[in-house]
């Protein structure tokens, strides 16, 4: 969901994705760097991401961006994540 | 022989190569990646290339790991249910191989020394084996099948 969200306004290659997911969350999500690919490989082939080759600085660089059904799909896990959260923050409050 | 710890760790990763159809797009991505980290160090903390380059390969962490999570989890599970399945298969044609090894064994039986050994053998009917070997085809189809399921689950969500 992560991966989606930061690569929903932009795409972007996995060090830029690594970088945005360490900003966004201020630090939170200081990921190992290599557990980025397999995560990325893997929403590709379920359709959510689509990767392309880009020319940058006279290399080859793969740049990710998010799909129709990676959109929809993190739409759903926004909102059910959102309701989770929910359910949590109230649990927890009615708890003391 | 080369110092630059960047080629190194590419090296390390070309040496693991499991002849998958994304290797050589992963190689190129993970050198891409350590290169465009090692700049961002030098730049960012005013480390020397070295330095830079060092961190970076730490940061991004073994090279087995990164190919043990490449690997499909649906895969690995059907090797494994696939193994056990022919493992057990074979225990149990071996059983019912064997079942004539003692001549003084009842038919249809193996026999086996009991602990502690009281110098008797003692009878165990063919059929136990094969039901063993049965139910272990079983749950070694029955894993399959309920990964798989799942994972279709998953997928749907």
């Amino acid at each position: 969901m992560l991966l989606l969200a930061v690569l929903r306004h932009e795409p972007g290659h996995g060090y830029a994705v690594i970088q945005r997911l360490a900003e966004a969350s201020d630090g939170a999500f200081d990921l190992p760097e290599g557990t980025i690919y397999p995560a990325l490989y893997r929403l590709e082939r379920a359709g959510l991401l689509a990767s392309r080759e880009v020319e940058f600085e006279g290399r080859r660089r793969r740049v990710y961006e998010i799909t129709q059904a990676g959109e929809a799909g993190l739409a759903e896990h926004v909102r059910e994540w959102r309701s989770f959260s929910l359910g949590i923050g109230r649990t927890l409050e009615a708890a003391g | 022989m080369s110092t630059d710890p960047i080629d190194e760790y590419v090296q390390r990763l070309r040496r693991r190569r499991w002849a998958r159809r994304d290797d050589d797009r992963l190689i190129a991505e993970v050198e891409d990646h350590l290169r465009a980290a090692a700049r961002t160090l030098e730049a960012e903390r005013g480390m020397d290339s070295e330095a830079a380059e060092r961190e970076a390969v730490a940061r991004f962490g073994n090279p087995h790991h990164l190919r043990l999570r490449l690997l499909d989890p649906t895969l690995v599970v059907l090797a494994v249910a696939l193994t056990t399945a022919i493992v057990t298969l074979i225990a149990g044609v071996v059983a019912w191989d064997m079942r004539f090894a003692i001549p003084t064994c009842p038919p249809k039986t193996i026999c086996y020394l009991a602990p502690p050994s009281d110098g008797h053998l003692h009878p165990l009917r063919a059929e136990i084996l094969w039901a063993a070997s049965a139910l272990g085809l079983t749950v070694s189809a029955m894993s399959a099948l309920l990964h798989l399921r799942g994972r279709r689950v998953t997928s749907h969500r």
